[in-house]
């Protein structure tokens, strides 16, 4: 490397961080991001990273048609110019030796590379035979929280619009659901009120079920910032597992697995009992209900009786005066209190609950609907809030969070579409692992996969992996073999980032655009072509022929949120601006950065002040939600309890972040992690290979005593990004759904612990 | 060759140890603290297995809260 250039990228270097150090404590006016602060000989554009479901905005350099240069923009005010350690690699992720560049079509048990029109074809003549013999639910659909919007919405019209079946599903399923089900039972609508920027008004930070600092590291940089240097700025981590979170944190609760919704009831219990609720903001903004219906406030606390520290302190594991403390750091008047979780909470039977109970504390206390103060759910993929949520690409869903069980939606969603609405299913389809389970046992013939992996992520993964085998699987990807691909009948390869244009929306209803700025490799192709071709294939080519371009499609989807208080802006200003909150009532608003209050969200007036207007009476609701614990706890057979985590380097199923030799030489060895005295128990030193016995199947893995986190007594841990086949954290998993989010509970179930 | 701007966010009460043992991570030189808590340093390595090893190093300074990148330039 010539030395000027050196000098000149050493100097980019240091501006870039620089700024970014600036920009992330609030120092930096817009001007210091210079644009001259990029190396000139690069093309820098910007767009959003591709892992969480944080947004953070990057700008990629590219030259002679390859991506060369990342940097953390700046100008992006979610990230403010950092990344995390992933972000460092994200460019390699598209030059994988495993990249799927042709399609690919499985014959006597081997995989042989096809054409695309031969692909295509048997795509679109098994499936219409299948839905001509067997009925249109015999076919579905498993997309993901890492399609681009406009991808999530050409596939939903596709099935439900023109097919006729509700068999639409995707991975949000997995890890956000009882979040969508939370906030849609205590508010009427679903999505996080608040905003990242919340992170530098708070005072308080409840963070349960969340390791914040590996799982979403640039929050937790802005977390961990306001704590360095706001005034007496607080932390409780509430969490089974000790993990990076607790060294930062003032408060630690390690409750046992499960007994959450035990700690959040006590904690209103613990509120009330002292006064330290907000009675003015109760009588004007909530109202109670119980799993019966509506309740009194005066029923509410005879439930909380069965609450009290005392009586929670057994089921919890935690001392009473842990839980009152907690609560009175919660509810401490004249400060603002954030709460954030996300998988920890989510993945449950009682993950709707437990997220009804957490807005309860916020409901009690009034503090909710200013800066620093909101529940605020972190979601784990780029698009699960902007392509599955917002678009409706779930089996009960339609865009702009309308339901196919209600007449107007679907005729409203139809007329958009340009398809009839009798063609259109008014039942919900399957459900994640109710579809998947129709693969097993025969109900679903045929299932087409984007972006996903449930061969390696759906519990019990080996039961449906057998259903997955059997049926006619045809999955989208960018990277061949997968444990997906692996049991597919045909391939189709994808186009990914950066290589296609579209529409990402985060965890704070930030949508965000993603340019084309290279081609994808070989013959892949954006989903959105994938999908339209099978379409016209099928014989369904006169609705989607109009789809000249992302924008087009974007427009079309537009006009369906337009009035619902989801309104969404132009596409032209995507690609300008670093994103807009929804709802964005006309073309040229600002954004909404916080929902339900006056003056940020322009469908509350002054006189209302605030306004939950997902329900009917404007008011949110208190829910008296009993325990009940897990579906599975430990016994005699199988006495310690068994649950799956992340780290840092790594993101869900590795099919990225596995592609990085550096990020896999981060992470060298995947273990279990134990806890010393049960180790010492069982004879089990660091290092020794143990075997976990689940009802479900069995994984053998070094013992790891001492990693990142330390489990509680009584409790294994397991990354889930292992791909091994025989390695798989989710043989062990259980396939239990929380009854509304149906959600599975991923994090809890029961194993036995032997030396192998 | 890869050229890498680093914010690493330290905690102030070990910000000096911490910083001293930044500078002696290969290939790392510190640039300044702009802003508190908040040290400014560039990475340099010939190729992405010692960028790679002088991340790991950085990342287990006793005090480092975190390691952001906010630039990288690699020619892969």
């Amino acid at each position: 490397m010539e030395l000027s250039r050196r000098s000149f990228l050493q100097a980019a270097a240091v501006a870039a961080a620089t700024t970014a150090a600036l920009s992330a404590t609030g120092c930096a006016d817009k001007k210091a991001n210079l644009k001259s602060d990029l190396p000139a000989d690069l093309k820098w554009d910007k767009a959003v990273c591709r892992y969480c479901g944080i947004g953070c905005g990057v700008m990629v350099g590219t030259k002679d048609g390859k991506v060369l240069g990342i940097k953390g923009d700046a100008e992006n005010p979610v990230n403010k110019g950092l990344l995390c350690v992933k972000g460092w690699y994200l460019h390699k992720i598209l030059y994988a030796e495993d990249r799927l560049k042709t399609p690919m079509i499985k014959k006597d048990g081997k995989f042989v590379p096809a054409t695309w029109d031969e692909a295509l074809d048997l795509v679109a003549t098994t499936f219409k035979s299948i839905i001509e013999k067997d009925g249109p639910d015999a076919v579905s659909y498993y997309g993901s929280g890492q399609n681009m919007a406009e991808e999530a919405y050409v596939v939903n019209k596709l099935f439900k619009g023109v097919i006729g079946t509700n068999n639409v599903e995707g991975n949000p399923r997995t890890c956000m659901a009882s979040a969508v089900a939370g906030y849609t039972t205590t508010f009427g609508k679903d999505e996080p009120m608040g905003n990242l920027d919340d992170i530098e008004a708070a005072d308080i930070f409840f963070i349960t079920g969340s390791n914040t600092a590996e799982c979403h590291p640039v929050v937790w940089s802005r977390i961990t910032n306001r704590k360095l240097t706001g005034k007496d700025v607080k932390i409780i981590v509430a969490d089974p597992r000790r993990h990076r979170v607790h060294e930062m944190a003032d408060m630690s609760l390690e409750f046992k697995p499960g007994t959450d919704i035990a700690l959040f009831n006590a904690m209103a219990q613990v509120i009330i009992a002292e006064n330290l609720h907000d009675a003015d903001f109760i009588g004007k903004h909530t109202t109670f209900q119980n799993n019966d219906g509506a309740i009194t406030f005066e029923q509410y606390k005879k439930f909380l009786e069965d609450y009290t520290p005392e009586k929670a302190a057994p089921l919890t594991g935690l001392t009473p005066d842990q839980i009152r403390d907690a609560a009175r750091l919660f509810a401490t008047k004249g400060k603002e209190t954030i709460s954030m979780w996300t998988m920890g909470i989510n993945q449950r039977v009682q993950g709707t609950w437990a997220n009804n109970l957490l807005h309860n504390l916020h409901l009690l206390t009034g503090k909710i609907g200013r800066p620093g103060s909101t529940p605020f759910s972190l979601t784990g993929q780029p698009s699960a809030c902007g392509s599955i949520r917002e678009v409706g690409a779930l089996s009960h869903l339609l865009p702009a969070h309308r339901v196919v069980a209600n007449e107007a939606h679907r005729k409203e969603v139809a007329a958009v579409w340009g398809t009839d609405p009798a063609k259109m299913s008014p039942k919900n389809g399957l459900h994640m692992m109710d579809m998947f389970k129709g693969l097993v046992d025969g109900r679903v013939k045929a299932m087409l996969v984007s972006t996903t992996n449930p061969g390696h992520s759906l519990p019990n993964a080996d039961f449906y992996r057998k259903g997955m085998e059997k049926a006619f699987l045809v999955v989208i990807e960018a990277y061949h073999p997968t444990r997906t691909t692996e049991l597919a009948d045909v391939l189709l390869p994808a186009a990914m980032w950066v290589e296609k244009e579209g529409i990402y929306g985060n965890t704070d209803r930030r949508t965000q655009h993603i340019p084309k700025l290279v081609n994808a490799p070989g013959e892949a192709k954006p989903d959105v072509w994938i999908f339209i071709e099978l379409a016209k294939r099928m014989g369904y080519g006169k609705y989607f022929e109009h789809y000249t371009s992302t924008e087009v499609i974007w427009e079309e989807y537009r006009k369906l949120a337009k009035g619902t208080k989801m309104d969404l802006a132009p596409y032209s200003r995507y690609k300008k601006e670093r994103g807009v909150r929804w709802p964005v009532p006309t073309d040229d608003h600002a954004g909404t950065p916080r929902r339900y209050s006056y003056p940020d969200d322009p469908f509350v007036t002054k006189e209302e002040g605030i306004k939950f207007y997902g329900k009917p009476d404007g008011k949110a609701v208190i829910f008296a939600r009993p325990f009940a614990g897990a579906a599975e706890k430990p016994d005699a057979e199988y006495p310690f309890w068994f649950s799956t985590g992340r780290v840092l380097e790594h993101w869900h199923t590795m099919t990225m972040t596995g592609k990085v030799p550096e990020l896999m030489r981060a992470t060298p060895d995947w273990y279990a992690e134990l806890h010393p005295a049960d180790a010492a128990k069982l004879g089990i030193a660091d290092g020794d290979p143990v075997k976990l016995t689940s009802r479900r199947g069995t994984i053998t893995l070094p013992a790891k005593l001492k990693a990142r986190g330390i489990p509680q007594e009584g409790m294994v841990m397991v990354m889930m990004h292992d791909d091994r086949v025989d390695k798989l954290a989710n043989l062990l998993t259980n396939d239990a759904v929380d009854a509304a989010s149906k959600q599975p509970e991923y994090k809890i179930c029961a194993v036995k612990v032997q030396k192998a | 060759m890869v050229i890498a701007g680093i914010v690493i966010q330290v905690h102030p009460q070990d910000e000096a140890a911490a910083l001293a043992a930044l500078q002696a991570v290969s290939g790392v030189r510190y640039e300044g603290t702009p802003t508190p808590g908040h040290a400014v340093i560039v990475l340099e390595a010939e190729d992405d297995r010692t960028a790679e090893a002088s991340m790991k190093a950085l990342q287990e300074v006793p005090g480092v809260l975190g390691v952001y990148p906010a630039y990288i330039h690699s020619e892969v």
